[in-house]
């Protein structure tokens, strides 16, 4: 346990660490994560008839949110890219921190 | 059921707050709301939160969840307070303090915890202060 505070009557501990800056967001609604996509980008991903392409989809519509930090949201748009539905710098710009507007 | 402090002190009598002589200059937590980043074992209960003393509590959220089912409990003076499963947003607000009477208070101790089904890391922001 990490101790935040000690006065020596009154103690806060926590498994965790205190954060002194603002919070990053890596998990965004999947709302929120969709519209990160454009519109040609969206309508390109559901009119795929590749198999992977159609297994991201169905993956991404069977979940709440989306950790921008998990290697599966990587390789999936890593995939996207080899198959010439986003443009290889794509990636990283969906991948930037979420918003509290997207949580 | 939670412990509200309104209901504490046999005549409503508030709380008097411990002196805190550094803020605003030291803000580590005490006189404002912190926010603690908590690495979580998944299928293990966690605490996020442990305060020895007496204080009185006026906020409770928890950020950055993965929207699934998970367990929060609360301990206060030894007394299990909430142990329930219940299904998550990406935030879950326990405490909100904006009116008074959703405050609590611990006497002795307070032990926050939470158990996950995948989440491996979530962020707590709590209002915590020392009282006499």
């Amino acid at each position: 346990m990490n101790v935040i505070l000690d006065n020596g009557t009154h103690k806060i501990e926590s498994a965790g660490t205190l954060k002194t800056t603002p919070e990053t967001i890596r998990k965004i609604t999947k709302r929120a994560f969709m519209r990160r996509f454009t519109q040609a980008e969206r309508i390109a991903i559901r009119a795929s008839v590749d198999d992977i392409v159609i297994d991201i989809h169905e993956d991404l519509k069977a979940t709440n949110n989306v950790d921008l930090d998990l290697a599966d949201t990587a390789n999936a748009l890593s995939y996207l890219v080899s198959a010439a539905i986003l443009t290889s710098d794509r990636p990283d710009e969906i991948l930037t921190d979420g918003t509290q507007e997207e949580v | 059921m939670t412990i509200k402090t309104s209901s504490l002190g046999g005549g409503g009598a508030l709380p008097r707050l411990a002196p805190d002589l550094t803020f605003p200059s030291d803000k580590s937590g005490i006189s404002v709301p912190a926010l603690v980043v908590v690495p979580v074992t998944p299928g293990v209960l966690t605490t996020t939160l442990s305060l020895t003393g007496k204080f009185d509590v006026g906020l409770l959220t928890y950020g950055s969840l993965v929207a699934e089912a998970m367990t929060h409990k609360l301990t206060i003076d030894g007394v299990v307070i909430w142990n329930d499963v219940g299904s998550s947003n990406t935030s879950e607000t326990l405490l909100d303090g904006n009116t008074y009477s959703e405050h609590i208070q611990c006497n002795s101790s307070l032990l926050l915890e939470i158990n996950t089904l995948t989440d491996a890391s979530v962020t707590l922001n709590y209002l915590a202060r020392p009282i006499l």
